[in-house]
């Protein structure tokens, strides 16, 4: 053999043995380069910030940075369409909201969300709760139901969407009450909030982080609470939940984290991992919570089975109350 | 304790170096910010508000409210430069700033926008200071009735806004109106015309189009005429400033511009882009340079801008005092504030008048560091207009394409911007102007909301409308417009018969 051969074999054999070294390695060292959060709503929202918050601190903990990339637009499809369509190696994640269940269920969204994307880590968990003005003669929800049974059609409501959770809490409500009430769709929470503070819309169910300091002046007073329990928070603590009342209607939504389907295991361990780390972190907690929302986390199993057991819940509840044949007649 | 020694209290607060250089860097950034179409102040304060965790929550709002103002200045300067909008509430300036820029009265064109918009400012901080809780009380008596009949006043008065005749500019009304209904239906969700095409699906949006009508358009044509296109003209440092007549008849502009903008920041939505269109419109009828309208008056630059900030201001009445953002600018702030455990409401003067008035107080230096910022530099700006047009053009296209993938971070608003660009290109000279196209994509759609909102609430009656007082007077101003303007019609068509007998066969 002479010595170039040597020479060729013996950096073949290095070759290999530097792909051999890296190979491990590279799955261990995941992230090797920055990870685009795509958050499908436009910056500033509540969910753009809560956005920011966690992933800065997961930021810390994995050692590159997570670049938010807001992709507002069509009740959060446009970004979720875009995070079904990435490469699933875990470079591209995004926020995702309780939306994604319902919209596939409308037969309205190009995908399938529950389905096409792998879930990562559930972050906040928010129960609409219903308001009324304080200067309305409504003093508790019993009061506005009879007030509805009497005069049916009379009682408007404000809703965020068609067949969103503003939307399904308070159909869900009429139906097992009895009663006729009507929605009036506004386009976000913020509009709906100035048109409630106004008197032009008599209730609606929206966020507790939209009404919260509202309800601290004393512009607004809190009726039911569509949640599956009473809420911690001292403010919504006396308030009941529809349950309670003897109405069965549950309604919940919630904010997480996911991925494409189809992320490699040792990637959705790695992140999951981070983002069960930094959603125990006080700090993050308490951010969350002063922007008004509870910060609950549910690990990438946990989250995944909420997705299957609401798509099968909410799929009776919009099938039920006819909300599911309402939107479907519109499209036609 | 009178919002006066408040006020003091508050300047005590805001003067400290660190709040100082807080103002300073806020300002600074808006500028910046508002210079770049699409970047806007949304990307600016949400990049950094996880950054400010650190800081002391007074110097925080300073540096929020210190690019929310900036903003708003910085807006105008790459409408009247370049004729690229970067918001919707710097479009009208294009018109006539873009306009003078090409006679070389650019560095007046920048000048007065910076004057009127301090002014406003001003005014509309004090306007803060003495009446906040009372205003913020009418602003909720704004119900969808009302914003309807607001939107279709501000139709009816800007159908004409081009000159043209009635007939063009109501078609291309027509064609911005249908424009806007594609994407998903605001009330029920339905996509409409959308062709199963993911770029269609939100919509057409109407910054987007502003930016291919004038930005592009004018890449396009400066391009098609070739050689024939003509560099601004060189002007002279001390011809960069406004004239002594420039000047008074900016004067009474800002003021009536001022005072649109601080009224109609009150309402619910998109106000500063409506009290701009509102103030030109109203400029092009009553100001002494009227004549001039379509090849760079003043009054149409000074105007609309007092107007863009009078609105930004009065905006921040109901911020404040009700905890109510407006427009996505004030929703911006309010994260702000929320994010430092400050929940702006009735309860924050109470609660935190230390962070209430400081912030106030830092407004209007805010305000004074950039006039004082401003003006200086209104003869650097206006000399990159000395640049060929054979470089300056393409620098213009990327402006505009970097601007419109801002917005959304989205590709297909790209080929967007160029079809419009195409359209507004070609539209040029045809007597077609692209003006009533883009007020009727700007306003059908908050015209078809809240007229649908209306309707549900009031059972479907009409009347809802005409009884209430302010909508009832909105509908009845609009209706004796039209009237006025057919009367005007018939009489010139009448009069001017017997001067123009049907010719001979």
């Amino acid at each position: 053999m002479n010595s170039a051969a040597t020479r060729r074999l013996a950096l073949a054999a290095f070759g290999l043995a530097s792909v051999a070294m890296t190979l491990p390695a590279l799955a261990q060292a995941y992230p090797q380069r920055p990870i685009r959060v795509i958050v499908p709503f436009p910056a500033g929202g509540a969910t753009d910030v809560m956005g920011r918050i966690v992933t800065k601190a997961v930021e810390a903990r994995l050692g590159k940075p997570l670049i938010i990339e807001n992709k507002p637009g069509a009740g959060t499809m446009t970004g979720l369409n875009e995070l079904v369509g990435a490469r699933p190696d875990g470079y591209t994640i995004g926020m995702v909201t309780s939306t994604m269940v319902l919209q596939p269920l409308y037969g309205g969204s190009r995908h399938d969300y529950p389905n096409a994307l792998q879930p990562i880590a559930q972050i906040t968990v928010t129960p609409p709760v219903l308001v009324t003005g304080s200067d309305t003669p409504w003093k508790t929800a019993q009061a506005l139901i009879d007030d509805a049974k009497a005069n049916p059609r009379k009682i408007k409501y404000g809703i965020t969407g068609f067949g969103n959770s503003s939307h399904i809490g308070p159909t869900q409500l009429a139906r097992v009450a009895g009663i006729e009430i009507e929605p009036v769709s506004f386009d976000g929470g913020g509009t709906l909030l100035t048109a409630l503070l106004g008197g032009h819309i008599a209730v609606s169910a929206g966020s507790t982080v939209d009404y919260k300091p509202h309800i601290e002046a004393g512009k607004l007073r809190p009726l039911l609470n569509f949640g599956p329990e009473r809420s911690q928070d001292p403010l919504y603590k006396d308030v009941p939940t529809a349950k309670e009342l003897g109405y069965d209607a549950e309604i919940v939504s919630w904010t997480g984290v996911a991925a494409p389907k189809g992320v490699s295991a040792d990637v959705a361990t790695r992140l999951n991992e981070a983002f069960t780390a930094v959603m125990a972190d006080p700090e993050v907690k308490a951010a969350i919570a002063k922007l008004g929302s509870e910060p609950v986390h549910l690990d990438a199993a946990g989250f995944g089975a909420r997705w299957a057991s609401e798509t099968t819940k909410l799929r009776q509840v919009v099938t039920e109350t006819g909300i599911l044949e309402l939107v479907k007649s519109q499209r036609r | 304790m009178t919002s006066l020694d408040a006020l003091i209290q508050g300047f005590q607060l805001a003067a400290t170096p660190t709040n100082l250089v807080a103002a300073g860097i806020g300002v600074m950034l808006g500028t910046f910010a508002g210079m770049l179409p699409g970047l806007g102040i949304s990307g600016t304060i949400a990049l950094l508000i996880p950054i400010s965790f650190g800081l002391d929550p007074l110097t925080a709002l300073v540096i929020f409210g210190g690019i929310y103002y900036g903003a708003a200045y910085g807006g105008s300067t790459t409408s009247i430069l370049l004729n690229v909008p970067g918001e919707g509430a710097s479009v009208v300036t294009c018109v006539e700033g873009y306009a003078m820029a090409r006679r070389g009265r650019a560095g007046a064109a920048l000048s007065v926008a910076a004057l009127g918009s301090f002014f406003a400012g001003m005014l509309g901080l004090v306007g803060l200071v003495l009446f906040a809780p009372t205003i913020a009380g009418w602003a909720l008596a704004f119900g969808p009735q009302e914003y309807f009949c607001i939107a279709l006043l501000a139709l009816v008065v800007l159908s004409g806004i081009s000159g043209q005749s009635m007939v063009q500019s109501g078609l291309m009304v027509v064609v911005g109106i249908m424009l806007g209904t594609i994407g998903i239906d605001p009330m029920t969700g339905v996509e409409r015309f959308t062709l199963s095409s993911d770029v269609l699906l939100d919509g057409i949006s109407f910054i987007i189009v502003v930016m291919g009508v004038y930005g592009m358009a004018e890449v396009l044509q400066t391009a098609a005429d070739g050689d024939a296109a003509v560099s601004a003209p060189r002007v002279a440092f001390r011809d960069l400033y406004p004239t002594r007549e420039e000047l008074s008849r900016s004067m009474p502009a800002i003021g009536r511009g001022s005072l649109i903008g601080l009224l109609i920041g009150l309402v619910p939505g998109p106000s500063g882009t409506i009290s701009t269109f509102l103030s030109y419109a109203v400029e092009k009828r009553l100001s002494r340079g009227r004549d001039q309208f379509g090849s760079g008056a003043i009054e149409g630059v000074a105007g609309p801008e007092a107007a863009n900030n009078g609105a930004d201001t009065s905006t921040l009445i109901p911020l404040l005092s009700l905890g109510l953002p407006f427009n996505a600018g004030a929703a911006l702030l309010l994260s702000g504030f929320l994010i430092h455990g400050i929940t702006p409401g009735p309860n924050l003067v109470n609660t935190r008048p230390d962070l209430f008035w400081g912030l106030v107080a830092s407004l209007f230096i805010g305000n004074l560091m950039l006039l004082v910022i401003n003006l200086p530099f209104v003869g650097l700006f206006a000399s990159l207009l000395r640049i060929p047009l054979g470089i300056l053009m393409p620098l213009v296209a990327v402006v505009v394409m970097s601007g419109t993938y801002f917005i959304n971070n989205n590709l297909s608003d790209l080929w967007l911007a160029v079809a419009f660009g195409l359209v507004g290109w070609l539209l040029k000279g045809t007597g077609y102007s692209v003006a009533p196209l883009i007020i009727g994509l700007f306003l059908g759609p908050l015209i078809e909301k809240g007229f649908i909102q209306s309707m549900v609430l009031a059972d479907g009656s009409f009347l809802t409308l005409m009884s209430r007082p302010f909508s009832g007077l909105m509908l009845g101003t609009a209706a004796l417009f039209i009237l006025v303007r057919i009367g005007l019609g018939l009489r010139s068509r009448f009069a001017r018969a017997p001067l123009a007998p049907t010719p001979p066969r």
